[in-house]
């Protein structure tokens, strides 16, 4: 009687085992085929013996010629970027340069007012550009 | 991985010197003040006409380059560097929209998020993607939008480049699709966009960020390159990954790539709606002065032939044999056939194609020449890939974008 009971408990006891054993296995495998729900923010393995890369950039400015308006020019366009994205290109007619210096505005938010946007084309014209010709609509048209 | 920096740098004094600025001054005296001031000596024979002050300029990582601006820097490839295969790292073009450029990368913070409508966000360091996902090697070209920009007439604003805003190279990194996929696309998305670690320069700018459609970015070409002709990239080409969009224009190639947002409605900014677009006609073609309304975004290469030597202006000898070489590009269809011109086009000949490097490489293209006469001869070439499409003879656009007419150059031929 007492071998009987503890033979059925240690049954139990192995059936629990072989169910816990197959189900985990089962539900491991499972999981394993299902993408995981965590986030995976996977932690960088260093294997550089430099891992920073560093540069000096020089800048090739060049000077801003004298006239009027240099001054509203010098602070409110070079900030962003250099004085020969001007002299890279072509003596555009004032009509360009207005289009050109209100994009600054518009589109890149740059903080300059309509006066000094006017001043600023001014300087642009006469630095490297030409007025409008009224006849000639600045094409060649083919 | 050698991360040896190349400090190399010439001030603007010495490049003056080296490169003989004093014959230059005086050949252009009668050119503005600037001009005089300014110019250090880039020769016009190197592009087809003068288009403004490029002198030469050595940047980090870099060689001496033509130089259209410096901050942000715009450095154009001399184009003798494109009878290489492959365009080596330190001549290969660079452009940045923003000064805000990275100059330091330090690879153990460095993160290129994965984020939007997506199961699970990433943040994958560049050890992630060497290590994480598959490798593939391309080789592909790319260019500038504005490549050859300055030979539009009327000519446009922006970047005044001659033909040197390209190059082609060999990339390795992981594929855009796997990232994606690592990351579980969620139903509804209808693009992808990229942004890098540049900055704009004021708060009210708009930061540089280009989408592609979910499709296009699931398709399996494109892929975050961590290596670039079996080097790391420079700095100034991206740093420490790029994306690479085979066959499509480089202002989707983004540098330093440290956003890819899953989205679920169109991304709008500045450089979608605005800049980078071309108009809808077949050879994005417009009146100057009536521009087209209808405009859309920048995308693929189209079917295009380059010279490379002999270039614009060269001098060549009376009944000396010639090489007539250059390179021919396209989104990927495969350049089939390049025919040249030594007559300005009245007669053309099949040029002799290279074997094809790569799917989304340019090919080269070879013809023997011996010029007969002592005169001018203008030269031009002309390409088709395998879809039919070939080149036009006039083309005009406000963005100076997509140029591919039928390119001429005159040579000079001596007794």
């Amino acid at each position: 009687m007492q071998t009987l009971r503890v033979v059925v408990v240690l049954l139990i006891v192995a059936v629990a085992m072989l169910a816990y054993a197959l189900w985990g296995r089962a539900g491991r495998e499972r999981n394993a085929a299902l993408p995981q729900q965590e986030p995976v923010i996977p932690v960088s393995r260093l294997t550089e013996a430099k891992p920073v890369k560093e540069i000096d950039l020089e800048y090739h400015a060049p000077d801003l010629p004298p006239g009027p308006y240099q001054d509203v020019f010098a602070t409110q366009c070079v900030i962003c970027h250099s004085p020969r994205y001007v002299i890279n290109q072509p003596a555009f007619p004032r009509k360009t340069w207005t289009a050109e210096v209100h994009k600054m505005v518009k589109s890149y938010g740059a903080p300059i007012d309509p006066q000094q946007e006017r001043e600023i084309v001014n300087y642009l014209v006469a630095w490297h550009g030409k007025e409008d010709m009224p006849a000639q609509s600045d094409s060649k048209l083919k | 991985m050698q991360s040896d920096i190349v400090m190399a740098r010439r001030n603007l004094l010495k490049a003056m010197v080296a490169l003989g600025a004093g014959a230059t001054l005086a050949g252009c005296s009668k050119g503005s003040w600037l001009d005089r001031m300014t110019n250090v000596g880039l020769p016009n024979t190197l592009g087809e006409g003068r288009t403004g002050l490029r002198p030469w300029a050595r940047y980090p990582e870099k060689t001496d380059l033509m130089m259209l601006a410096d901050r942000p820097p715009l450095l154009e490839t001399p184009l003798h560097f494109f009878l290489q295969d492959l365009t080596p790292n330190d001549a290969y073009f660079v452009r940045w929209h923003y000064a805000g450029l990275p100059t330091r990368v330090d690879l153990r913070t460095f993160r290129t998020q994965v984020i939007g409508a997506v199961d699970r966000p990433l943040q994958l360091s560049f050890d992630d993607l060497r290590t994480k996902f598959e490798p593939v090697t391309l080789t592909a070209f790319s260019q500038c939008s504005g490549n050859s920009r300055s030979f539009f007439s009327p000519k446009v604003p922006g970047a005044q480049w001659t033909n040197g805003a390209m190059g082609n190279a060999r990339y390795v990194g992981a594929r855009l699709k796997d990232v994606l996929r690592a990351a579980g696309v969620r139903a509804g998305a209808v693009e992808v966009s990229f942004r890098g670690v540049d900055v704009p320069p004021l708060q009210a700018s708009p930061h540089f960020e280009k989408p592609l459609t979910i499709d296009h970015a699931l398709n399996g070409d494109s892929i975050v390159a961590y290596e670039m002709n079996g080097e790391q990239l420079p700095m100034l080409n991206g740093f420490p990954v790029r994306l690479v969009v085979p066959g499509w224009f480089a202002t989707y190639w983004v540098k330093a790539l440290s956003q890819i947002t899953v989205r679920t409605e169109p991304l709008h900014n500045f450089w979608v709606d605005t800049a980078y677009r071309v108009p809808t006609t077949p050879d994005y073609s417009e009146d100057p002065k009536h521009p087209s309304a209808q405009t859309t975004p920048i995308t693929r290469h189209p079917t295009r032939a380059v010279f490379v030597t002999p270039e614009s202006s060269a001098q060549l000898k009376k009944d000396s044999p010639v090489e007539i070489q250059g390179v021919a590009v396209d989104d990927g269809a495969g350049i089939r056939r390049v025919e040249v011109s030594t007559d300005g086009g009245s007669t053309w000949t099949d040029a002799a194609l290279d074997r094809v490097i790569d799917k989304y490489s340019w090919r080269r293209w070879r013809m023997n020449w011996r010029p007969t006469e002592v005169r001018r001869y203008s030269l031009q070439c002309r390409a088709t890939n395998a879809a039919g499409e070939t080149q036009t003879t006039y083309e005009w656009n406000h963005g100076g974008y997509c140029r591919n007419v039928i390119q001429t150059i005159d040579v000079e031929v001596v007794g």
